[in-house]
C-alpha cells in the first residue's frame, strides 16, 4: 500500500509510483495528480512598501478553501510598527485584512499571525509577512 | 604532370592546424586566467557549495529533508522545514529570518525536489528575496567533509 502524506502541501501535486511485477521486466508507472486547495488563500501572499513611499494601507483578501466555515479567531502582529485590522466580509468564508505601517522611513518586517478554529482538534495557524524594504 | 600547388597548400594548412593546437595547448596549460573547463553550471536560484560555505552562519540554513533524516544529521544550525509539516515548522524559520538575510535550502541530493519546493514557497508566500537552493544538497556537503 502506498500512502501520500498531504502535510502542508497545497496546489497541484504530482506523485509517481513504479510498480514492478514478476510478469514483466518493465515497471508500470502510476501517476497521481491531485489538487489540494489552500485552507486559507491570502491574496496577495505578503505585502511590501518601498522605503520612503507614503505609508498607505494595503489590503489582503483571505479566502477559506474548506467546504465548511472557518473562522479567523485571532490576529496578531509581532511588530507594532505595522498595524492590522481584520474584517469578516463573508461569514466563515472571506476576510479582509488591512495593514498599514506607521512609517516607511526604515526597513522592517512584521509577522502577522492568523489563528483559526479549523480543524477543531488541532487548529491551524497562518502567517503573513509585511515588509518595508 | 600533376601540379604540386594543392599539396603545398595542404601541407601549409596542416602546419597551421598543428601550430594552433600547440599554441592552444600551451595557453590551456600555462595561462593563469584560462577559463575553467569544469565550471559548474548553476540553475536559477542555486548556490554552489563553496559559495554557500563562504556565506556561513550569516545565512539561514533550511533543511528540507524528512524529519528522520534531519535528526540523523544536518548542517550545523539548519532549521527543518518541509511540506510534511509546513505549518508546524514555518514559525521558527520566520523567527530566525530578518530582511536581507540569505536563506539556503537543501535536500538530500541534486535530484531531490524538496529544496526547490520550499524555496519557491518562501519566495512566493513570504516575500523572501534571497532564497537559494544548495547545489548537490546534503550529499555534496557530506562529500566535502570527507
Amino acid at each position: 500500500m502506498a500512502k501520500f502524506k498531504i502535510g502542508g502541501r497545497q496546489g497541484l501535486q504530482t506523485k509517481t509510483i513504479q510498480v514492478k511485477t514478476d510478469d514483466s521486466d518493465t515497471p508500470t508507472v502510476l501517476t497521481m495528480k491531485t489538487l489540494i486547495p489552500k485552507l486559507l488563500d491570502l491574496q496577495p501572499a505578503f505585502v511590501a512598501w518601498k522605503r520612503g513611499v507614503a505609508p498607505d494601507a494595503r489590503t489582503v483578501i483571505a479566502r477559506i478553501g474548506a467546504d465548511e466555515a472557518v473562522h479567523i479567531t485571532k490576529i496578531e502582529t509581532d511588530n507594532p510598527a505595522v498595524q492590522v485590522q481584520l474584517e469578516e466580509t463573508e461569514p466563515g468564508k472571506t476576510y479582509r485584512l488591512t495593514l498599514f505601517p506607521d512609517s516607511t522611513d526604515e526597513s522592517l518586517t512584521a509577522r502577522i499571525t492568523l489563528s483559526t478554529d479549523f480543524p477543531r482538534e488541532k487548529p491551524r495557524t497562518f502567517y503573513l509577512l509585511a515588509h518595508v524594504k | 604532370m600533376i601540379s604540386s600547388a594543392p599539396r603545398v597548400a595542404g601541407l601549409r594548412l596542416a602546419g597551421l592546424l598543428c601550430l594552433s593546437v600547440v599554441l592552444a595547448s600551451a595557453n590551456a596549460w600555462l595561462n593563469p586566467h584560462r577559463p575553467a573547463w569544469n565550471l559548474d553550471v548553476l540553475a536559477e536560484g542555486e548556490i554552489a557549495l563553496t559559495d554557500a560555505m563562504a556565506v556561513g552562519d550569516t545565512a539561514l540554513w533550511i533543511d528540507a529533508r524528512p524529519e528522520t533524516q534531519y535528526r540523523a544529521g544536518r548542517i550545523g544550525g539548519a532549521l527543518p522545514l518541509n511540506e510534511d509539516d509546513w505549518n508546524g515548522q514555518i514559525q521558527r524559520v520566520l523567527e530566525q529570518w530578518r530582511p536581507g538575510r540569505r536563506v539556503i535550502v537543501y535536500c538530500s541530493s541534486q535530484q531531490c525536489q524538496a529544496s526547490h519546493d520550499v524555496a519557491r514557497r518562501l519566495r512566493e508566500e513570504m516575500g523572501m528575496e534571497e532564497v537559494y537552493t544548495l547545489k548537490g544538497g546534503w550529499e555534496a556537503w557530506l562529500a566535502h567533509q570527507k
